[in-house]
């Protein structure tokens, strides 16, 4: 599925106590455009990455994907927008260390998502193959770092979403296998045409990026990389 | 023998009394009748147990005084669609009632029909039985029908409440 | 129409209903399980949580196995025991004796536990005989013993009744010849003097001279009588000096007729009728002023009835049990949902449906409910079998505890209201906050 144009406006997410975590006044993404979040450890970066996942029920204001706001939308509503349109990868992985390497990245099909059990399942094979993953029979407790992100790549990717969302994909990773790893991620979404917002610290991910997103203190600003 | 005549001819001496003597002595029971006969054919004791089921067992103790034998068959009843008679038996220690065809009565005998042993089974009933109530069954011999006033006692009775003490 | 359905439960067969009322107990959690997976397929995922966890839920499925095999065990052995105790009891259609109590007399013929009871005289014992719907009537005399064998003195037409054909050997045919019960460790042509009494309290001398020998030997029938040695009851007068209930001319006669002048008295007369009606005629006939007549089957099912009590104080104890453990079981989920409440979270950030992971959380707690409940199944069995082992051993009297449909039903009921207890762990492990699980 081809990336889906995002519109925020006046966002705000609160914590605890009503403190305000993350504020945005506008930021616009267009389809398939690859964005870097950064800035500084708790500055609300993750924070505005799940509040675009739709993750977050005190945000207010403003997060329309294509034609849904997924403020305005219920816990459901926003689940099957999950389901359907995000794919999500994560610092360390979060597999089920019992499941097959197949199994992890065809997750979704115990539940049911867009296109049906099948065609995630192959679809959810064919990444891995193409990521190199040749034994996906095995249970994934006895992967490597860089294959265990592999296949939560696939399992991102095997819903055939719009918008790829990836939480420090490489933070657990070595240098080397963290330079694959952003090859494989950003290759994937731009032969899919596919938005993705990656959160991270990783200046070779973010050099890799279209445009580049600071966060600092709760607030946005367009940032670039400082030499 | 004797013993059970004197209690019977006490138990029809005390019927007769004024009720407030019976009263007196606690054996309040409404209109009752303690015995029915036909031709020399006694039914005495008649009662059954309180119940809001479908069934109900009816007791009662037979003497026979008519010369012949007889053959107790069965019954009937307003208040059931069927009466039939039945035994206890007991298989592996659960009691289950067995239908019988006819228990025949020597002449000078008697024949008891008392828990754990033969009752009259009322089948189908149409109302709840409340303790003190008095229903009517008819019962039935080879040699004719008879109507009884059965006493309706507790749900866990034992024994008529009349049967055990002199009248 | 409820009596419609009333008059159709009626004509069913016990087994149907049985069934019947297994699948409406088992109905709720069966619903439950369609209604909360219903379009799911969680089960790759609660194997993989089961796995992961495979011993603390080992924990959890024994405990709860114990808990439901203890009920289980409890009910399915004091069925065994009544039934046992009932079956034993079986062959003894009627017994009539002196007025007194009908348990000490029911103890005494037919589990042999003898007590001091006063005799039935010839006169009466003649009238039981010549009523002419007896078939069977025989003298069961006891008070003597041997090496804590109850001798008992008694009729060939008895024996017969009561285990059939002989296991080996013949039947006795004067006095001084006896037939042991098929559990007697006395081995055929073998003799022995009986002592008078029984137990601690035995004389061995009183009967000296009254040397019997084993010459057949019954087949089992499950009750003390397996443990008895039977002896023409003619043996039992004769050596305590007195007539042997034959005319002088007929004094080598074993077995009836008896003549009522030689009859010495016998404390308790099995009485037998072809027809099942007749049962109740004699029982009448018999309760007089000298006699009294009962049913050892309908005193014994008064003993279990006062046991009754008892038995549902046991019964609500077991669920009680169950009940208790289960909730710590559930107590222990909702610890354990935390343990994997990242999974949850993972799975709700991707995107899944709230009855999804519901159906997860639920699907692994009735795992472990019925895989107990099917464990305890078996415990009971065993443990019932092992106890009923060690109840016949010391009683004679046969116990086979097995499982059946009380049990099944008792299991159906747990497996129900706990599968919908296992609801509210569920339900706890939705309100969860994602993010914060996610991130822990």
């Amino acid at each position: 599925m081809r990336g889906l144009p995002l519109e925020v406006s006046n966002l705000s997410v609160t914590g605890a106590g009503g403190r305000v975590l993350v504020r945005a006044e506008s930021l616009t993404i267009a389809p398939g455009e690859s964005i870097g979040i950064r800035g500084p450890s708790g500055a609300g970066k993750s924070t505005l990455l799940y509040a675009l996942a739709g993750l977050q029920p005190t945000a207010r204001g403003v997060i329309r994907w294509g034609a849904a706001d997924l403020v305005a939308l219920g816990e459901s509503e926003r689940a099957r927008f999950r389901r359907d349109h995000i794919g999500l990868v994560f610092q360390d992985f979060l597999l089920f260390e019992e499941l097959t390497a197949q199994g992890n990245a065809a997750l979704a099909a115990a539940f049911g998502a867009r296109g049906g059990a099948a065609s995630i399942r192959s679809r959810a094979g064919a990444v891995l193959e193409r990521l190199g993953i040749g034994d996906t029979a095995r249970t994934v407790d006895s992967f490597s770092g860089g294959e265990r992100q592999r296949v939560a790549i696939a399992r991102a990717l095997a819903n055939d979403p719009a918008i790829i969302l990836a939480d420090e994909p490489t933070a657990s990773l070595d240098r080397d296998t963290a330079d694959r790893m952003i090859d494989d991620l950003v290759d994937l979404a731009r032969t899919g045409g596919k938005t993705l917002i990656a959160v991270s610290h990783d200046r070779t991910l973010l050099e890799r990026m279209d445009r580049l997103v600071e966060v600092i203190d709760g607030r946005l600003r367009e940032g670039a990389l400082d030499a | 023998m004797v013993r059970r005549l004197a209690a019977s001819a006490l138990f029809v001496l005390c019927l007769t009394l004024p009720a407030s003597a019976a009263e007196k002595e606690g054996h309040d029971h409404g209109p009752a009748e303690h015995v029915s006969e036909l031709d020399g054919v006694r039914i005495i004791h008649a009662w059954t147990r309180a119940t809001t089921g479908a069934e109900a067992l009816v007791f009662f103790e037979i003497e026979n005084r008519s010369g012949k034998p007889v053959s107790l068959t069965g019954g009937e009843s307003d208040l059931g669609a069927s009466v039939a008679l039945v035994g206890m038996t007991f298989k592996d220690g659960v009691a289950a009632p067995v239908a019988l065809p006819a228990v025949p009565v020597k002449d000078g005998g008697d024949l008891h029909l008392e828990p754990e042993g033969l009752a009259l089974r009322i089948g189908g009933l149409t109302r709840p039985l409340a303790e003190g109530d008095v229903i009517e069954v008819e019962v039935a011999f080879d040699i004719g029908h008879v109507d009884v006033d059965v006493e309706v006692e507790a749900e866990d009775a034992t024994g008529h409440s009349h049967a055990g003490h002199a009248h | 129409m409820p009596e419609i359905l009333l008059d159709g439960w009626q004509g069913l067969s016990p087994t149907a209903q049985d069934i019947l009322i297994l699948l409406l107990l088992l109905a709720p959690a069966v619903l439950t399980g369609l209604v909360v997976t219903f379009g799911y397929r969680p089960f790759l995922l609660v194997r993989s949580l089961l796995w992961r966890y495979r011993w603390t839920n080992l924990v959890f499925v024994a405990l709860i196995a114990v808990s439901v095999g203890l009920g289980v065990g409890l009910t399915a052995q004091e069925r065994g025991l009544r039934q046992g105790t009932a079956r034993a009891a079986e062959k003894f259609d009627l017994i009539v004796s002196a007025p007194g109590s009908e348990i000490t007399m029911l103890f005494a013929s037919v589990y042999l536990q003898p007590s001091d009871v006063p005799l039935l005289d010839g006169e009466t014992y003649e009238k039981i005989v010549s009523n002419e719907n007896v078939s069977l009537a025989a003298p069961i005399a006891y008070g003597d013993s041997f090496e804590g064998y109850p001798v008992v003195g008694t009729t060939p037409g008895f024996i017969a009744h009561l285990s059939g054909d002989l296991a080996e050997g013949e039947m006795f045919s004067r006095t001084g010849q006896a037939v042991a019960g098929s559990a007697v460790e006395v081995p055929l042509g073998a003799s022995f003097t009986p002592a008078h009494g029984v137990g601690d309290g035995a004389e061995h001398e009183a009967h000296a001279g009254a040397e019997t020998v084993i010459v057949g030997r019954m087949a089992a029938t499950g009750s003390p009588w397996d443990k008895a040695i039977l002896v023409p009851v003619e043996a039992v007068w004769e050596v305590h000096g007195l007539a042997n209930g034959h005319a002088p001319e007929r004094a080598g006669q074993i077995g009836p007729p008896f003549d009522t002048d030689y009859f010495p008295g016998t404390p308790a007369v099995m009485v037998h009728a072809d027809a099942l009606w007749a049962n109740y005629a004699l029982k009448s006939d018999f309760t007089t002023d000298k006699t009294m007549a009962f049913f050892p089957g309908a005193v014994l099912s008064r003993l279990h009835a006062l046991m009754g009590d008892v038995r549902q104080i046991m019964s609500l104890m077991a669920v009680v049990t169950q009940v208790l453990v289960t909730a710590g079981v559930l107590t222990g989920l909702v610890v354990l949902t935390r343990l994997f409440s990242r999974r949850l979270a993972l799975l709700r950030a991707l995107g899944a449906p709230r009855r999804f992971v519901f159906a997860v959380v639920w699907c692994y707690a009735a795992t472990l409910i019925a895989g107990g409940a099917v464990l305890g199944l078996g415990a009971g069995f065993a443990a019932a079998g092992l106890i009923s082992r060690e109840i016949s051993r010391r009683t004679d009297i046969l116990v086979r505890a097995g499982l059946a449909w009380p049990e099944f039903h008792l299991i159906a009921g747990f497996v129900s209201l706990t599968l919908l207890l296992a609801l509210t762990p569920a339900f706890l492990a939705l309100n969860r906050p994602v993010i914060a699980d996610l991130r822990n």
